[in-house]
């Protein structure tokens, strides 16, 4: 015996083996179909008896294993069926011929046999034959149970039989022995009649006895009678326990152990059969009660027992369940049995199905750890050699006895050693499905899911190493079976889960064999199911590349929309009638959580950035990498991306349009590595930063473009108060040049551009800036629009740079210590503290001429006033200056933003509109400089000069005009004097308007205030120009930033007005004509326009000569007489009042006189300023008298 | 004289597995995790016994034809697993213990270290070496 069945277990003890097979041809699936309908009859209650048959069939069986039936008679083929097909008549003989052959093939053991033909009609089938049932087809067959209950009945009788007759055996001595095929050969030509030894003799008789008792307990199990067996069994191993009958006892020990079996665990030990025999089953007291009367029957028969020689003691023992073995004995016993098999070579067979056996028993025990003891054993008993098929048989039931008493790892264990045994290289024709579907199998085994969500918790906790290998069979078996979307979806997964656990080389090895397969089956998204039901969900490769963080992009600040404020604020639509309240203020909050507050524009690209890892020892190539979206149409503009090995943090940006208007989210992203499409949800992925994913889409907006005249600038502004701005432009102007700026506005958007609206913003400077930096008009620019898609549109802005031209402080200093005092600082320079008292302690004067004793200044004034003189009339003076200072050339900066403010289409509806900003970026370089400022009495009371030192800093040669005079050259670095003669200004009239900011500013701004507009007003009456011929550029000039207090005093109309009338004549500049002998009358007139009333003073007249070489002639009292007194007296004079007083003189000879009105020192009221004492000096020419 | 070292974690996945570099490294996974059931099994039978009086040291395993396989089992459900050579007669069952009882005071040490994430892989040099001394001792 050679092939175990592995499928036995205890209670097979108690079957009947019934052989079902075909003869000739007929197909498999009507054989089945047949054979299941008699297998259905398996438990037959035999008549007139409360016992009960039990059936196995089989429809196939060695008949090698049914020369074991002595030894158990389970094993014994007792009945065969055979099915056929006969169509004609004339077929029926040879297929009754045929059942012949086959019943020969089990005929020594057959107790009765059976013959189903199918299709045979006609006379033949008239005939009644028990052995043979005929029927016309395999569908009109219902009496076919009923046969085989028949034919079952009819093998007990014939069991029933036998039994009682083995079990009364009269033949007294001559019992034969039984033997087991391969002890025959041991007792060839054994005489045992004649046996020399009597002992040997008695010890054969005992042999033979305790066998055939061992067989009676068989037939007696068969025959449903348990309680007899039992007792037969009892007896057997006595006996042959005595005579060391090591194989035979084992068997008697274990049909006592199936016996016990049969009786404690009515509900079958064998999981499959179990079912079946529900149906007999009772409670273990009503399957005592069962079968006693087959105790009871062996009562009848006492003598069977006694002539036996069996010891009649233990008929004391029969019917009593204490034949029964306790469950723990039954074990005892198995193991007992098992151990006597193992003594035999040949019984490996019997040995293991006992293992078998004694597993199945223990599972129900639940006695895990004995029952893997047994199946320790079962593994190690060698066979002989056994075929591949074989091999797999076997350990697939020792998977599926480790799966039974609980050891799944042991079970998964062996599963797989199955799976391999399948596609051993051994045998020709690999079963790779079959190898597949174990692995699979094995899977729970080794706790290992095929869903990838399994394994997003955190790290992955496992077997490793074994997982993987298994993956990697999944892998190959799949590829074999020549389902390559399978092997894909395995590698996949064995990528994407152990990843941690692949060294480099395997992570090379695995994505190179990926690749492979996806040359011809990309990897999809879709369920794969496999054909037994088993699902295996897509792996998308969430770590390849390993994504940390997700976050949504604005839109860059030139296509942020923003929404024009209303004044009904949204809070309003929240239906509460109170302006806050903490839980709409809470609400809110948690609305903001999810959704991001900003705003996408429909059909403007849209990015989202993801910081991505690539965790592989190589370059990753990442292709059609995109964004996975909901709530809005979204056309996603997929990316394909190269990540060098083990990356940092990279990021990256996907884009996409937004179709339409709505609130989108962000779910995720796709990819394809390797071939593998990947749908990676964000709520999948382990350890991700998020800050929300959705985000509201509005409607479209028209896009703006700017280009612009000037070049741009590299030079970014700083970023005040979060404007960001798109384009730079710089441009590099001349100190009070004026350049104009083109700027082409292009709609590059699909809508229409509706609504412009511009405001510029000068950044903090330190410099004082005066006149409008910017300057536009609008309105022809609005006049273009709406300005369609793709449409352009200019813009013009003119930028005036003035700043300050007053010279630096520095240069301040080396100027001061000339003689002149100096002018002109900024007015906020601390250095002016320093310079007031100095500029006060040397007042310019020049009305009351210099003093004797001061030679510097005399020396000054003189040459000046030499020039004045000399040249009267000419606007301009020159003096080329001594030093020349050493400028530093500075460069100030102007920075400035103008803001488009734009709208149109469907986003201006909903009121939405784009800020963009330009930066303009303006390099002032200093033209002129006024490094000195004074002023110098004009001949007229009502004019002065004003004196400006023009400084020339630009390299270039520069000429300056002012008032449309001409034009004074100035070289490089020079610097020159300028004289302007202006109309002195009555400032009064103007900046009075104290009332109106009064309250306001503070007395000091509200001077500043005054100053700055009386600047304005004298620079645009001064008009300096200043023109670059070389580089052909123009600018202004302007004064306002350097006029003082002091120059300020000067260049206005002194309150007190005073006119000197010679002859009635008034006389400024022009000398007086008068003939020598003849009294000139001289008149000095006072009108008040200061608010208050001035007065008395006292005048006297001085004549001189001035011989123009820096001699005053005073000594004239012989050239010249006063009628009257020299010394004019005024009285004190109301305000806006006018006073007068009158004298005469007389001059004796021609010549050219000057009158000198001086104040005497104590008239002069103190507190006046000395420019309100400004009185004309007086010209007279005397001429020759007419004859 | 051990051929494989094991630290099973509660959850029975591997917290720590070594094996003689000169054999194949998955059989001795597959033997560790298929004796899994055996220890198991044996913990669960041992569950009524209280806790004091519960031996931690689970003996022989399983023999294979090459190999024993012994456990351990710690009060807080940690597995100590040990294969060694059958043809080593020269352990007996207190060696075995006693090198158990040496693994389990050097895996309480690496239990103390702050830095050790409790469920995490044993990466601790000390324990390593004190494995390497188990394996190469009589060898």
């Amino acid at each position: 015996m050679s092939v175990p069945d592995y499928m036995q277990c205890a209670e097979d003890h108690q079957t009947l083996l019934v052989v079902v097979q075909p003869v000739g041809i007929i197909s498999e699936e009507n054989f089945f179909r047949i054979y299941k309908r008699i297998s259905s009859v398996s438990q037959i209650s035999v008549r007139d008896s409360q016992r009960v048959l039990y059936i196995r069939y089989r429809h196939h069986y060695p008949p090698e294993n049914n020369e074991w039936g002595d030894f158990q008679t389970h094993r014994k083929v007792v009945g065969l069926i055979t099915i056929t097909d006969c169509f004609s008549a004339k077929d029926w003989p040879q297929t009754f011929e045929k059942f012949h052959v086959q019943k020969e093939i089990y005929g020594s053991t057959l107790y009765d046999s059976r013959l189903f033909v199918f299709g045979l009609q006609g006379e033949i089938t008239e005939q009644p034959r028990t052995d043979v049932a005929f029927y016309p087809n395999y569908e009109d067959c219902e009496t076919v149970e009923k046969r085989i209950e028949d034919f079952i009945e009819s093998l007990f009788i014939v069991l029933e039989s036998k039994r009682l007759d083995r079990a009364t055996d009269k033949s007294g001595d001559k019992i034969p022995l039984l033997c087991v095929p391969f002890e025959k050969k041991d007792f060839v030509g054994l005489d045992t009649d004649s046996s020399v030894l009597l002992g040997l003799k008695r010890h054969y008789k005992k042999r033979c006895q305790g066998r055939m008792r061992k067989h009676v307990g068989d037939l007696c199990l068969q025959a449903g009678m348990l309680q007899d067996s039992l007792v037969h069994y009892h007896m057997s191993v006595e006996l042959l326990r005595s005579v060391n009958d090591f194989l035979w006892l084992g068997a008697a020990l274990e049909g006592l152990c199936s016996a016990s079996v049969i009786y404690h665990y009515p509900a079958g030990t064998g999981g499959k059969t179990g079912a079946r025999r529900c149906q007999g089953s009772s409670l273990p007291a009503e399957a005592a009660n069962r079968h006693r009367p087959g105790a009871q029957e062996v009562l009848i028969d006492p003598g069977a027992l006694t002539t036996n020689g069996i010891n009649p003691d233990t008929s004391a023992e029969i019917g009593r369940a204490k034949n029964c073995l306790s469950p723990e004995d039954i074990i005892d016993k198995y193991k007992e049995a098992i151990s006597y098999y193992s003594k035999y070579k040949n019984a490996g067979v019997i040995e293991l199905e006992a293992c078998v056996k004694a597993v199945r028993v223990l599972a129900i025990q639940k006695r895990s750890m004995e029952a893997s003891e047994f199946l320790q054993n079962a593994v190690y008993i060698n066979l002989r050699q056994l075929s591949e098929e074989e091999k797999i048989q076997r350990y697939s039931i020792l998977s599926e006895l480790y799966e039974l008493i609980g050891f799944h790892r042991k079970s998964a264990f062996f599963k797989r050693v199955a799976a391999m045994q399948c596609v051993a290289p051994s045998i020709s024709e690999p079963g790779w499905r079959a190898c597949y579907k174990l692995l699979l199998e094995t899977l729970p085994g080794y706790s290992l899911s095929l869903d990838p969500k399994d394994f997003n918790k955190g790290t992955h906790r496992g077997w490793a190493a074994v997982q993987m290998r298994l993956l990697h069979e999944l892998v190959y078996a799949s590829r074999r079976m020549g389902n390559p979307a399978l092997s894909v979806r395995h590698l996949s997964f064995l990528l994407q889960t152990m990843l941690d656990f692949l060294s480099d080389q395997e992570k090379k090895d695995v994505t190179q064999s990926l690749e492979n397969y996806t040359s011809k089956c990309p990897g999809t998204m879709e369920l794969i199911t496999l054909p037994d039901g088993l699902v295996l969900p897509p792996v998308p490769f969430t770590k390849l590349p390993i994504v940390r963080r997700v976050k949504l992009l604005n839109l860059p600040a030139s296509l942020r929309p923003q929404k024009i404020k209303s004044l009904l604020n949204q809070n309003v639509s929240t239906k509460s009638p109170f302006i806050y309240s903490p839980i709409i203020a809470h609400n809110r909050g948690e609305e903001r959580n999810k959704k991001i507050d900003f705003q996408w524009v429909q059909g403007d690209v849209c990015e989202v950035q993801l910081m991505v890892y690539n965790p592989m020892p190589f370059e990753l190539r990442v292709e059609n990498m995109g964004l996975l979206t909901s709530g809005v149409e979204f056309e996603s503009l997929p990316a394909a991306l190269s990540l060098p090995a083990e990356s940092g943090l990279y990021p990256v940006t996907l884009v996409g349009v937004p179709q339409t208007t709505g609130t989108i989210t962000v779910n995720g992203y796709h990819t394809t590595v390797f071939g593998v499409f990947s749908d990676c949800l964000l709520d999948n992925l382990p350890g991700i930063k998020t800050s929300g994913s959705t985000v509201e889409v509005i409607p479209a907006l028209p896009r703006l473009q700017i280009s612009t005249s000037l070049p741009r600038s590299a030079h970014s502004l700083q970023p005040s108060s979060g404007d960001e701005i798109s384009t730079n432009v710089s441009v590099q102007l001349y100190n009070g040049e004026t350049q104009q700026l083109v700027i082409k506005l292009e709609n590059i958007g699909m809508e229409p551009l509706e609504k412009l609206e511009v405001t510029s913003k000068i950044l903090t400077t330190k410099e004082k800036l005066y006149g409008d930096f910017l300057s536009w008009k609008l309105e022809e620019t609005v006049a273009q629009f709406p300005l369609q898609p793709g449409k352009v549109a200019t813009f013009i802005v003119n930028i005036k740079v003035k700043l300050d031209f007053s010279c630096q402080e520095n240069l301040l200093q080396d100027l001061s210590d000339d003689g002149i005092s100096v002018s002109g600082f900024p007015l906020c320079s601390p250095f002016r503290q320093v310079v007031r008292p100095r500029a006060e302690s040397k007042p310019v004067n020049p009305p009351e001429g210099s003093k004797p004793g001061d030679p510097s200044h005399v020396k000054n004034k003189a040459s000046l006033r030499h020039g004045d003189v000399s040249e009267m009339g000419t606007p301009a003076c020159v003096l080329r200056a001594s030093a020349q200072p050493p400028l530093r050339k500075t460069l100030h900066t102007l920075e400035a933003i103008l803001n488009f403010k734009y709208s149109g289409g469907p986003g201006h509806v909903e009121g939405y509109y784009r800020n963009l900003s330009l930066g303009l970026h303006v390099e002032v370089e200093p033209s002129v400089f006024f490094t000195r400022v004074s002023t110098l009495p004009a001949t007229s009371t009502r004019q002065c000069h004003l004196l400006l030192d023009v400084f020339n800093s630009t390299e270039h040669e520069l000429t300056v005009s002012a008032r449309s005079n001409e034009e004074l050259v100035l070289h490089a670095g020079e610097c020159q004097r300028m004289a302007i003669q202006v109309d002195k200004f009555n400032f009064e009239s103007f900046p009075a308007s104290p009332g109106e900011k009064g309250q306001f500013a503070s007395s000091e701004q509200l001077e500043e205030e005054r100053q700055e507009a009386r600047g304005l007003e004298i620079n645009s009456k001064l008009d300096v120009r200043w023109r670059i011929p070389s580089l052909k550029r123009t600018g202004e000039a302007s004064v306002e930033g350097l006029l003082n207090q002091l120059v300020l005093e000067h260049l206005q109309l002194a309150p007190l007005q005073w006119d000197v009338l010679v002859d009635g004549q008034p006389c400024d500049c022009e000398a007086a004509a008068c003939r020598v002998g003849d009294p000139v009358r001289l008149e000095v007139r006072l009108t008040n326009r200061s608010p208050r009333s001035v007065g008395p003073f006292a005048l006297t007249v001085v004549p001189f000569q001035d011989h123009q070489n820096g001699v005053h002639n005073y000594d004239l009292h012989n050239a010249v007489s006063f009628v009257g007194s020299s010394t004019f007296y005024l009285d004190a004079v109301q305000p806006l009042g006018q006073s007068a007083c009158l004298g005469a003189l007389l001059f004796l000879y021609t010549g050219d006189f000057f009158l000198h009105i001086r104040f005497h020192e104590d008239s002069r009221s103190k507190e006046l300023p000395p420019s309100w004492f400004c009185l004309p000096s007086v010209h007279v020419r005397a001429l020759e008298a007419q004859a | 004289m051990a051929v494989c070292v094991a630290v099973i974690a509660k959850e029975n996945y591997p917290l720590y597995i070594r094996s003689v570099p000169t054999e194949n490294e998955l059989k001795f996974h597959y033997m560790v995790h298929t004796s899994l059931d055996v220890v198991d099994e044996k913990i669960s039978a041992m569950g009524k016994a209280l806790v004091d009086q519960r031996e931690l040291y689970l003996g022989l395993l399983y023999p294979t034809e090459d190999y024993k396989v012994y456990g351990y089992v710690t009060n807080s459900r940690v597995k100590f697993v040990m294969v060694v050579d059958s043809s080593n007669t020269a352990l007996r069952d207190n060696e075995i213990r006693s090198m158990f009882r040496k693994l389990h005071s050097s895996y309480t040490d690496v239990m103390c270290n702050p830095f050790y994430n409790p469920g995490d892989c044993i990466q601790s040099r000390a324990f390593d070496s004190m494995v390497t001394s188990m394996m190469i001792q009589v060898c």
